[in-house]
């Protein structure tokens, strides 16, 4: 029986390839004190202070002892930053310097959080709905906040376009206003989107391969066709994990350029 | 001159299916006959060719039949006679070029003297035993062979044993694992030159630009500082000008003063001139009436005839006086 079942687990027993994404409790504290106190670390929270770390540690080691000139680290860190210092200025215009360092924060947050994402055996923040949705949903409702701070009542304008004729004008507001809503969900759904995707894929492709390579010797010589297209792919998720990142960052500065200039 | 087989000294004999030379010209690809005459030569072909150097190295096919037992560690000679061992120019040519096509790139041709000197089997990949040996190099331990084969079969161990006891398992996640490592690594090496030439690029950029305008600012200091320089006697020049335009403006009233005293005085000579004149002529009047009235007298008084009696008298007394006393 239990040769059996050891049988079913190395044969049968096929994890998800979702399971990757599954937040699961590492250390828990479990009370029955204070309203039956539970708080744990999660490897969500795990990497996300792994990233943290990083963001912190990549921007002090790349900091070059704030020397005037640059080494080969800092270069890169102050070419990436003004990269995004163009992007934001493109699109935000005059005001960008304010909202800068937001951007810039968001943009290694995501970008560290994908490539880390990337590394095997790790967990992938970034393909966390709550991750990918709260960001987005917080970076709405702030930008809504903003644009009613700055235009107050005159913000409703933005739902009716320019030259609406009066009859059209309840569908349009309808439209605008569902399409505005809209922007909350895609922008988080398309980062979570891509990422769960892309690792989902490497999942299924690595548990084919794995069969493959395990089978004869002659399949497994064949397979390494196949683990060539594996490493493209792996090649591509990277770019992915740069791309997002860059998309991600871009689409808030359209939103907050819209936000602070109503079209 | 040339290099012995695979470029290597031996001292002892040693088997091969080829022998690579290296003969200084080009017109003569020469081998030492002594080693070839027993041995049957198929399709002599230019391996390396440097027409820099005019130097060739030539690989020569062997039959399998005839292995070659080669006991000189240096096999070609310069100059050499031998009949077999000649190749006329036209033919040592016709090969070059077809070796040299097919390594027509330039930066290729010009590492070849370098290559030829340093190993004369540049373009064929080195033997099994220096990659296995340059693999082993690579392992973390100290130079010692002992310790290296202690690494590699410790590192085999551990992962045997960690497999074995389930410690690691060998699942999907190692296919992603091996995966990422080849890709890392890929990217690493190839992204690495590039980054860093372009790192060192902006870097030398910005070292000019700062040390430009270090020089810059240098310069514009050291102009200042000459510029300041020139006025260095300002000062004293100022203070001597204010003295000597005080002691001009001094001489200037002294003048001034002068100037009224010369004319006080030429206005007072003129007056006492002017009553000099006025004087003069007073007298010259007066002199002239005086003359007048006398001559007037003298004549009224020569028109009386008692005077002219005593003129006559007296001066008929003198001429009798001259007379007497015999003057005349």
């Amino acid at each position: 029986m239990f040769i059996f079942n050891l049988f079913l687990m190395n044969n049968l027993y096929i994890l998800s390839p979702l399971s990757q994404f599954e937040v699961v409790n590492l250390i828990g504290i479990d009370a029955p004190i204070l309203g039956h106190l539970h708080i744990s670390l999660t490897n969500l929270a795990l990497y996300s202070i792994f990233i943290f770390i990083v963001v912190i540690g990549l921007h002090v080691y790349a900091n070059n002892d704030s020397k005037l000139i640059p080494n080969k680290w800092s270069i890169s860190l102050e070419s990436s930053t003004a990269s995004l210092n163009t992007m934001v200025k493109e699109q935000i215009g005059i005001q960008s310097e304010k909202y800068f360092p937001f951007i810039y924060s968001l943009f290694f947050y995501i970008l560290i959080g994908n490539l880390i994402s990337n590394v095997p055996y790790s967990f992938a923040v970034t393909a966390s709905g709550v991750v990918s949705l709260g960001l987005s949903f917080t970076i709405f409702i702030g930008v809504t906040i903003l644009a009613l701070s700055i235009h107050g009542v005159k913000f409703f304008a933005f739902f009716i376009p320019a030259g609406t004729p009066l009859s059209l004008v309840p569908l349009l507001v309808l439209i605008e206003l569902v399409s505005y809503l809209a922007r909350a969900v895609s922008l988080g759904v398309r980062l979570f989107a891509n990422i769960v995707a892309g690792h989902t894929l490497l999942k299924i492709l690595s548990t084919y391969l794995f069969k493959l390579f395990s089978g004869n010797i002659i399949v497994a010589i064949i397979t390494l066709i196949p683990f060539a297209i594996f490493l493209a792919l792996i090649g591509l998720e990277l770019a992915v994990s740069l791309i997002q990142a860059f998309v991600f960052t871009l689409l808030v500065c359209s939103y907050l350029r819209d936000a602070i200039e109503l079209h | 001159m040339g290099h012995g087989c695979h470029g290597r000294q031996y001292d002892k004999s040693f088997q091969t299916d080829a022998i690579f030379f290296q003969a200084l010209s080009l017109s003569y690809v020469t081998v030492d006959h002594e080693m070839l005459e027993s041995v049957p030569m198929r399709s002599p072909q230019i391996f390396q060719l440097s027409r820099k150097q005019n130097k060739a190295v030539v690989r020569f096919h062997l039959s399998p039949s005839h292995v070659l037992t080669c006991t000189q560690p240096t096999l070609t000679t310069w100059p050499c006679t031998s009949r077999l061992c000649k190749l006329p120019l036209s033919m040592a040519s016709r090969i070059a070029f077809g070796s040299l096509r097919a390594a027509a790139r330039p930066r290729a041709l010009a590492a070849l003297p370098r290559a030829l000197s340093a190993r004369s089997m540049a373009t064929n990949p080195p033997p099994p035993s220096e990659r296995a040996s340059e693999i082993i190099e690579k392992l973390p331990s100290s130079p010692s062979l002992v310790t290296k084969t202690g690494t590699a079969l410790l590192g085999v161990g551990a992962a045997a044993a960690a497999i074995s006891q389930e410690l690691y398992v060998v699942n999907e996640e190692s296919i992603i694992l091996i995966a990422s490592i080849i890709v890392f690594t890929y990217i690493g090496k190839v992204m690495r030159e590039p980054y860093v030439q372009w790192a060192e690029g902006h870097v030398q950029r910005i070292k000019k630009i700062l040390n430009d305008a270090r020089a810059e600012h240098t310069g514009a200091v050291k102009e200042r500082i000459e510029s300041v320089g020139q006025m260095k006697d300002v000062v004293s020049i100022t203070e001597a000008l204010f003295a000597l335009s005080k002691e001009t403006a001094k001489l200037e009233s002294e003048t001034f003063v002068q100037q009224q005293k010369v004319t006080v005085a030429s206005e007072v000579k003129a007056v006492l001139d002017s009553w000099v004149r006025y004087e003069q002529s007073l007298k010259e009047a007066q002199q002239a009436d005086l003359t007048k009235s006398v001559i007037d007298k003298v004549l009224f008084s020569l028109q009386d005839e008692k005077t002219q009696k005593d003129i006559l008298s007296s001066a008929v007394a003198e001429v009798e006086q001259l007379v007497k006393s015999k003057a005349i």
